[in-house]
């Protein structure tokens, strides 16, 4: 545990450097450079014909007050979504701090996180986790659901998991924009461009 | 008929592993032995044992794979065929997008029809992966995992690890470059009894979007310590566990291009059961 | 994408590693800041030493479709004076091609030829580059341009699957020659299958004028057959990590650039080659025998930095710009003067020059020699 710990330490130093290291960064360029955009993974080519929604998909989840809920519930709304555990210490707190930071940005967009262990994340844990990162229950709804259903929706988002551990999951850290209809809009692993969601707002007026 | 029956012998097995899928622990379950005898024609049991992925979990440089049924084949465009019209809503013009993109059956010449006796017999490609996970539902199956899967292609005509071979591997080159070339009634037959592993297509698996990896190869490996090597920025050789075992990269990357609503002509699948004869 | 494994047990090692790279970040990030004040205070400067951090300000008027060459044709010159948004269209095909006189070997090609298609853009510009995987091919593809300030150069936005298009952009921010390749698992095969091209990012003020450019570009085949071995080959896998090519060509193929393919110019015209090394192992020693470079862009970079050399290194990923006028009449020859790699193994290209002798050049007095 002692290494445990030490290495924790480290790697919130790691991540603390980091993120300096990007502000100092950001600061030096004035604008964004648009080579970076290619960290995005906008819809590729093939989907701009073939535009399809997440809210196609069959499954039922439970959320964090233990009522059942479909994806499809939230069509009308712009949606941030990510992939998370609660039990991950890393990146997936990053995610959440970074859906904060929009979520004072902009007071429409709802956010949905579910999660990648059900084994795990109950509604109980689900409604835990909710409070003590104070995400306001009529603005962010956490998701439980079977194994199949969280595969599919990842298969769907792309997003990449894997058990390592009995306890540790690696994936891919991707944050998607969900328009109205639950078409994706936007992925990024990165910071997330409030203007696209107003975008999606101003088409929805 | 037969697909039926066969459906109901091993729903059960098929039951209590969509349960157990996200945990991929293989759930061996008894089944009577008229099940497995009429299973064996179509399918093999392969027994418990290990194998090293390309990228092992820490501590461990194999894996255990429980004993499980492998299609002896890949699925026929005639049998998926069959299924299109048993379950028409997996027709090109009636499927959900969110399960199939545009290329999905395109190029059969028309919804319900999968081209002359010859196509039919070859394996089905254009399939997406919802498309071949719901066929072999349909069975009462499911697709094998990348263990699983990886766990039988290592197998030779003679040795059931061949994967550190070098005419072995050299063989598997050869094929992937010539990938459709040759068709699978011509494609060897592994030791376990399996056939066309390797050169007709590349097959789906249930859990292919486990390969946590980078899309530049270079940049990450999957599973262990991929985030390591990610800020380490260093290639996927490192951490891999024969790095000169090109044609398990091979597989790996082209799992890690696929999206589960791909449908390309060079990707189809068979089906895995969890059995074991009493 | 980020990647996040939690591991519950100590790892000396691991974390030997991440104190080196927290400081090794530590420093990274006082010399960012460094860096910042530098560009704040800095006046415009023609001080080449300190090279601002770039940032892509040109405004990017109207847009155009990149015309793209099969070597050793290189697209004409840009004559436009300010950045555009260029579209690259780019497809990867895998098809058997010629590697010697009967000998054939599957190539996976950007754009059907090899080496891969010549890019040619401007500094400044905005490239909008479309990959397409043929849906007869066997393997996902993506691509790497060493062109590109970004994720894997582009390879972390392009792993296309056959059949599929993936597009990305970049700002086309310093100028010089650059190799692209792709980057996809296991790499060094899908370069020893012919991967590979190059992308020239033309500076503002343009290239001195000349009166031919060539796309030269080297690499290695590794086959199962030994040289010159008929039939269809296929990658050696064993020779590849040995490094023992089998073959060293130019523009893909042996005899690509002789007898009636042999590249052409005139007399007193000056000649300059962009010439790549897709490796994926060997460096080259890249000669022209019976001439000499007037000017050698070191390593593909912008400044003519050398006058006067007879052989230059072009590293695997890597390129050079040659120039020089013709002088004499005859035939030149291109060669790796690794000199086996030439002599047995196809490394040998020519050019030939046409024209009135000048025998003050050259003049063979007593011998068995012609002027030549």
């Amino acid at each position: 545990m002692i290494h445990t710990s030490r290495l924790t330490v480290m790697w919130i130093a790691l991540a603390l450097l980091l993120a300096l290291l990007a502000l100092a960064t950001s600061g030096c360029a004035s604008q964004p450079i648009p080579g970076s955009r290619t960290s995005e993974r906008s819809a590729r080519a093939e989907d701009d014909v073939d535009r399809f929604s997440v809210y196609e998909l069959d499954a039922s989840w439970r959320d964090q007050s233990g009522a059942t809920r479909s994806l499809a519930s939230f069509r009308g709304s712009p949606v941030l979504l990510a992939m998370i555990y609660t039990h991950c210490t890393a990146t997936c707190p990053l995610a959440v701090s970074e859906l904060k930071r929009v979520a004072a940005l902009d007071p429409d967009v709802r956010f949905v996180l579910v999660s990648l262990d059900p084994a795990r994340d109950d509604a109980s844990r689900l409604a835990h986790y909710a409070a003590e990162r104070a995400l306001e229950p009529s603005r962010w709804t956490l998701l439980t659901g079977s194994d199949a259903d969280v595969r599919d929706l990842a298969a769907t988002l792309g997003v990449r998991f894997r058990q390592v551990t009995p306890d540790d999951l690696a994936h891919t850290n991707l944050i998607t924009l969900l328009d109205r209809e639950g078409r994706i809009t936007r992925q990024t692993s990165g910071p997330i461009d409030v203007a696209a969601i107003a975008e999606l707002h101003a088409t929805a007026r | 008929m037969r697909s039926l029956r066969l459906a109901a012998l091993i729903l059960l097995a098929a039951a209590q592993q969509a349960s157990a899928s996200g945990r991929l622990v293989a759930r061996p379950v008894r089944l009577a032995r008229r099940t497995a005898s009429h299973a064996a024609q179509h399918m093999v049991m392969l027994p418990a044992g290990r194998y090293r992925p390309l990228y092992a979990p820490p501590g461990a440089e194999r894996v255990a794979v429980a004993a499980f049924a492998l299609d002896r084949e890949p699925v026929t465009a005639g049998a998926f065929l069959a299924f299109v019209e048993r379950h028409p809503e997996w027709r090109r013009d009636r499927v959900r997008r969110v399960f199939a993109d545009a290329r999905y059956l395109a190029d059969w010449p028309a919804a319900t029809d999968a081209g002359a006796l010859g196509a039919q017999r070859r394996p089905v490609t254009q399939v997406s992966w919802f498309a071949a996970r719901a066929y072999c539902a349909s069975l009462g199956k499911r697709l094998p995992t990348v263990d699983e899967w990886e766990y039988a292609a290592a197998a030779s005509e003679r040795a059931t690890d061949a994967t550190a071979d070098a005419a072995f591997r050299s063989r598997l080159l050869a094929l992937y470059a010539g990938l459709g070339r040759q068709t699978a009634a011509a494609a060897f037959v592994n030791v376990y009894g399996v056939r066309a592993m390797h050169g007709v297509v590349w097959e789906w698996t249930l859990d292919f979007n486990s390969v946590v990896l980078d899309d530049d190869s270079r940049a990450t490996g999957s599973g262990a310590d991929a985030r390591d090597r990610h800020l380490y920025c260093a290639s996927a050789a490192l951490g891999a566990t024969d790095p000169s075992d090109y044609p398990a990269f091979l597989r790996h990357a082209v799992r890690a291009g696929l999206g589960a609503r791909s449908s390309t002509s060079t990707v189809g699948f068979r089906c895995a059961a969890d059995m074991v004869i009493s | 994408m980020s990647l996040h494994i939690h591991r519950p047990h100590g790892h000396t090692v691991a974390q030997t590693l991440l104190a080196l790279l927290c400081a090794l970040l530590a420093m990274l990030f006082t010399f960012s800041l460094a860096g910042c004040n530098r560009v704040a205070d800095a006046a415009p400067s023609s001080d080449h030493t300190a090279v601002p951090v770039r940032v892509p300000n040109d405004e990017i008027v109207g847009q155009e479709v990149a015309v793209l060459t099969e070597a050793p044709n290189v697209p004409p010159a840009i004559t436009r004076t300010h950045a555009t948004r260029v579209i690259v269209n780019l497809d990867v095909i895998e098809k058997t091609m010629r590697l010697a006189d009967g000998v054939d070997y599957t190539m996976w090609t950007f754009g059907g030829s090899m080496p891969g298609r010549f890019i040619r853009v401007r500094e400044g510009d905005q490239v909008e580059l479309h990959l397409k995987n043929d849906k007869h091919s066997t393997m996902p593809h993506n691509i790497d341009l060493h062109a590109v300030t970004g994720p894997g150069g582009g390879a972390k936005s392009s792993l296309t699957i056959p059949g599929g298009e993936s597009v990305f952009t970049f700002a086309a921010l310093n100028p010089g020659l650059y190799v692209y390749h792709c980057a996809t698992a296991p790499v060094p095969m899908h370069i020893a299958n012919g991967m590979y091209g190059m992308i020239l990012v033309e500076p503002k003020a343009g290239l001195p004028k000349v009166d031919r450019e060539f796309y030269v570009m080297q690499s290695e085949f590794y086959t199962h057959g030994k040289f010159g071995e008929k039939g269809l080959q296929t990658l050696d896998m064993e020779k590849g990590i040995d490094e023992r090519p089998t073959y060293v060509v130019f523009n893909g193929a042996v005899g690509s650039l002789t007898g009636d393919k042999a590249l052409q110019a005139k007399v007193g015209e000056r000649v300059r080659l962009f010439v790549g090394n897709g490796g994926p192992n060997l460096v080259s020693s890249f000669h022209v025998i019976g001439e000499v470079f007037d000017n050698v862009y070191t390593e593909g970079g912008t400044v003519a930095s050398q006058h006067n050399v007879q052989t230059t290194l072009v590293p695997a990923g890597g390129s050079a710009v040659v120039e020089f006028g013709v002088e004499k009449p005859g035939d030149l020859i291109l060669v790796d003067h690794s000199i086996f790699r030439a002599f047995n193994k196809g490394a040998l290209g020519m050019l030939h020059v046409s024209g009135d002798d000048n025998a003050k050049v050259f003049a063979s007095l007593k011998g068995l020699g012609g002027t030549h």
